[in-house]
């Protein structure tokens, strides 16, 4: 299970972040009150994902400098560290709508 | 490499063996393969070869029947203000078109090539559940093949393949036609599912040893993740076809503005499935693709890596596309803006794919047989369709194009190029591997440019037609409108599409030769395992792989596997088997007893049909006998699992050892509940999203909830069905003379508390006054518990049968595997109760 967390990490963190935005977003228009706070909220949680897919990224890239025998947990690095950066490029991409004037 | 399992890889250096293998194991290995003898054998075959033949021939049965459905709509839409068809009959044909190649051909079609290629492509005999598959291919089958006749009855569906409420309520669709949908789409959301566990179960868990996910082929990767999209996404149709059903039959106000229902959720549950179906589609058919065309080129994929993580990354954005269906409804702008940018980031995997291809195609040496023609002109097509499919993810462009025939332009060209023309390549790709001849280059060349200029004449003006203002859906439309020419146009390119097709159908006539003791060969030069030299066996013997293109890289491959050199050379136990290895690094872990064909689960699929379809002719009493023999059939078939036989472990070659029987979380049976109980937790989720989305519509028709004082005997309850089912395998594996009746007698208590459960919160919410047809509380609040209620049916049926089986001597410590999986059913159905009797307990509170 882990290998396949750590292979899929960066879209998973790509699916939870929409997610959640999708949720914030649904409160905000339940709610009805001051849509700034929960683009703020989202945006604090944007950054957060952001940081988590530069953790994994940076974790399976020393890893993959290690030179690892195991051919397998080799191509699970590299395709971590590329569902990363598409996840990452996925959080950004998203985070942007909340940029936009209110 | 380090091991997954605690298998030693050195022993993989063993093979290939150099001794002689005795004699006559390949005539028994013939003989335990053997294909059906007598007439009523073709029917209960079980084995891949037949089933995935059949399967496919039916898929494509129903494309040709869409097809012609399409042609019709396409004779009355070739001039203005004709009669051809009249609007009634136009209404059922274009539904039925939709319907027909959306449920029973797309999805059917791409897990037929699964099933019928996934065996051979990864090495091993069969796929995990024969049976199952056999029992999703029947039920698919009579199925459909009823729902298709609805159409002579005047009786079919005529609300859109999308169904959209309030067109289909009651008030504007009082027939049984939608029901016709609702509840024939039923019995294919089973056979859909159920193919999908096969296929992920087999993937992950019947490879070849060596096969590591690093050399797992393209299309094994696609079909992985097309059938976990499957387990994620149909459980959302599931559940709306459910409540759909259930607001027409008994007036539980769901999607009824009067009542607190919001039509809006079937968009968003109907559309969370319909968009992520269309990469449902497309995944299976890019890795076709991905793999026929380094076969093309005579070269490797170019950046595999890269593919398989763009495959991964549609799977993942694909679920996150699905209001992009849904810009002219009045979601809020930032709502829509969100899935805008998903809608347009999708497009970047997709793009990383077929520059994959165009890669490969100019770094190899492109022959342009029939599939790599196939393969150009689909990569063509849908490259256009890509392109308008970024143009209608821009919100401004959207709200012109919605509805009109751009977007059917739109969707035809994803669809065709996307699906279409790469399981055309395949066919004519693999036939020589199923059948004793390859289908003709020459008409295949014909059909090719008739179909792919057929496409864009029919498909290219309607593009034009949509931005001119042409609705869709319409059965006819005035003169002098600038509509009359593309339409004639259009018309003229489907029959163009139409010939194609029928000459395919003469050219498959005349040369495909399935079921035969030969096949014409790698015709293609293909490099992966399912072009060695095979019988009804699958592989003679299943090979070491050390490459991802292994016919190609290990040169003598051929020879030493036909030579059976390689692991289970023939049937250590005298009956049908297949390895099981690891998921990660595809390490040996046990041997699969096979099962024998039988009539079980045939009759269980045409049991299952009926119960469904008859329900749709309100011959209720009918309808459960049906339903009722078709868990009759079931039971029957789970009767005989778990039987002990043989020895505990054999010699699968090379002096390899492998146990002949596993239990828990090694096993393939394990892996299939626990896929199941996704699906149901997914059907659940949704159903919990419902609740949620239909108070924040109305709030204020919300009531209370029953005095909080009920819910500790319901959760009390529920927590010792749970206790008691895991308790109870507890004891089964403490292996004491007592243990099998005490853990039977624990389940079985196990399942009558979760009854209990389940009585104590219905009768709590009945005596609080709620009603389910009163509101749109009432309406979620019963459907939870309706959805618990059937699981609890479902656990109350499984109690007695673990009883049955243990006072019949089935139940042991050996052979715990049955068991196991009933526990974790119980404990499923337990912990989902809790949640869900949380959340209609504690949210909103109080009342709003």
């Amino acid at each position: 299970m882990r290998f396949w967390l750590l292979m899929l990490g960066g879209l998973l963190i790509w699916a939870a972040h929409f997610m959640a935005l999708y949720l914030l977003s649904s409160a905000s228009d339940v709610a009805r009150d001051d849509a700034g706070a929960w683009n703020g909220a989202g945006l604090v949680f944007s950054l957060i994902c952001l940081i988590a897919i530069a953790g994994l990224c940076w974790r399976c890239i020393v890893w993959l400098r290690m030179k690892p025998t195991d051919e397998t947990r080799a191509f699970g690095l590299r395709l971590a560290v590329a569902g990363g950066l598409l996840g990452g490029i996925g959080v950004v991409f998203q985070t942007l709508v909340l940029l936009a004037p209110v | 490499m380090s091991s997954e399992t605690g298998f030693d890889p050195e022993l993989y250096k063993r093979f290939p063996t150099t001794e002689a293998r005795p004699e006559g194991e390949l005539e028994q290995l013939d003989e335990v393969w053997c294909g059906p003898r007598r007439p009523w054998e073709w029917i209960t075959a079980i084995n891949n070869n037949y089933i995935g033949v059949y399967y496919v021939g039916a898929a494509m049965l129903f494309f040709v029947l869409a097809g012609v459905l399409a042609l019709l709509m396409r004779t009355q839409l070739a001039l203005p203000m004709t009669g051809f068809l009249a609007q009634e009959t136009y209404n059922q044909i274009f539904t039925m078109h939709g319907t027909v190649m959306m449920f029973l051909f797309a999805v059917p079609a791409v897990e037929a090539l699964g099933v019928l290629l996934l065996p051979q492509m990864l090495g091993a005999r069969d796929l995990p559940f024969p049976r199952l598959s056999a029992y999703a291919f029947w039920a698919y089958l009579v199925g459909g093949l009823c729902f298709f006749a609805s159409l002579f009855f005047g009786l079919a569906p005529n609300g859109g393949w999308f169904m959209y409420p309030p067109l289909t309520s009651t008030t504007y669709s009082p027939g049984i036609n939608a029901d016709f949908w609702l509840l024939g789409i039923g019995f294919i959301e089973i056979s859909a599912i159920a193919g999908a566990i096969e296929i992920i179960v087999g993937v992950l868990k019947t490879r070849a040893p060596g096969m590591t996910l690093d050399k797992l082929p393209i299309f094994a990767w696609a079909m992985l993740i097309f059938a976990c999209m499957i387990i994620i996404a149909f459980p959302s149709i599931i559940l709306s076809t459910l409540l759909l059903e259930l607001e027409r039959a008994l007036g539980w106000p769901f999607f009824d503005a009067a009542k607190g229902g919001d039509p809006m959720l079937w968009q968003h549950l109907f559309w969370f499935f319909g968009h992520p179906e269309v990469y449902i589609i497309f995944l299976p058919a890019a890795g076709a693709m991905s793999t026929l065309i380094p076969a093309v080129a005579q070269t490797k994929l170019v950046g595999y890596r890269l593919v398989v993580l763009a495959m991964l990354a549609t799977g993942f954005i694909s679920f996150g596309v699905w209001a992009h269906h849904m810009f002219t409804t009045g979601m809020p702008q930032i709502s829509i803006n969100y899935f805008s940018a998903a809608s347009m980031a999708v497009s970047v995997p997709a793009g990383v794919q077929v520059f994959a291809w165009i890669a490969t195609l100019a770094a190899g040496k492109m022959r342009f047989n029939t599939p790599g023609l196939f393969a150009v002109g689909g990569l063509v097509i849908f490259v256009m369709g890509g392109l308008t499919g970024v143009m209608v993810a821009m919100v401004p462009f959207d709200w012109q194009a919605h509805d009109s025939y751009f977007i059917v332009a739109h969707l035809h060209y994803v669809l065709i190029g996307g699906m279409v023309f790469p399981l055309f390549a395949a066919i004519y790709y693999w036939t020589p591997m199923s059948s004793s001849r390859p289908l003709s280059e020459r008409w295949g060349k014909w059909i090719f440019w008739l179909m792919f200029v057929g496409h864009n004449v029919t498909f290219m003006p309607m593009h034009l037609t949509g931005l001119m203002g042409m609705p869709r859906r319409v059965y006819t439309y005035l003169p002098e409108r600038g509509w009359d020419l593309p339409n004639m146009i259009s018309t003229v390119g489907s029959f163009m599409f139409g010939l194609a097709v029928l000459l395919w159908v003469v050219d498959m006539v005349r040369n495909f030769r399935p079921f035969g003791n030969k096949d014409a060969g790698n015709v293609f030069g293909g490099p992966g395992l399912e072009w060695l030299p095979s019988g009804r066996y699958s592989l003679r013997s299943v090979p070491v792989i050390k490459s991802l293109y292994p016919v190609w890289d290990q040169p003598d491959l051929a020879r030493d596997v036909e030579a059976g050199r390689y692991f289970l050379p023939g049937a250590p136990r005298g009956e049908r088997e297949t390895m099981i290895t690891s998921p990660i690094n595809a390490e040996p872990q046990y041997l699969q007893r096979m099962p024998q064909p039988s009539s079980w689960y045939v009759w269980g699929a045409i049991f299952t049909a009926g119960f469904f379809l008859i329900l749709t002719i309100q011959a209720y009493l009918v309808s459960v006998i049906s339903g009722v023999l078709a868990v009759y059939c079931i039971l029957k078939w789970c009767w005989g699992l778990d039987r002990p036989s043989g020895p505990a472990t054999v010699d699968v070659g090379g002096g390899v050892r492998l146990p002949t029987y596993v239990s828990g979380p090694s096993s393939h049976g394990w892996w299939a509940m626990v896929i199941t109980l996704i699906v149901s937790g997914m059907v659940a989720i949704m159903a919990c999203f419902s609740y949620v989305f239909l108070w924040s519509r109305r709030p204020d028709l919300w009531q209370a909830p029953p005095e909080i004082g009920s819910l500790p005997l319901t959760l009390g309850l529920l927590a010792a069905a749970g206790v008691g089912a895991w308790a109870s395998q507890g004891a089964l594996k403490l292996d004491r003379p007592r243990s099998a009746g005490i853990a039977a007698v624990l389940m079985l208590a196990a399942t009558l508390a979760a009854g209990g459960a389940f009585a104590a919160e219905a009768s709590a919410w009945w005596n609080s006054g709620l009603r389910p047809d009163a509101s749109s509380q009432g309406a979620t609040v019963y459907a939870l518990l309706a959805w618990q209620g059937t699981f609890v049916g479902i656990s109350l049926l499984m109690g007695p049968f673990v009883l049955l089986r243990w006072l019949c001597g089935l139940v042991s410590s050996r052979y715990p595997a049955t068991f196991e999986v009933v526990a974790l059913f119980v404990a499923f159905t337990a912990v989902q109760g809790a949640a869900t009797t949380l959340l209609i307990r504690l949210f909103p509170g109080v009342g709003a």
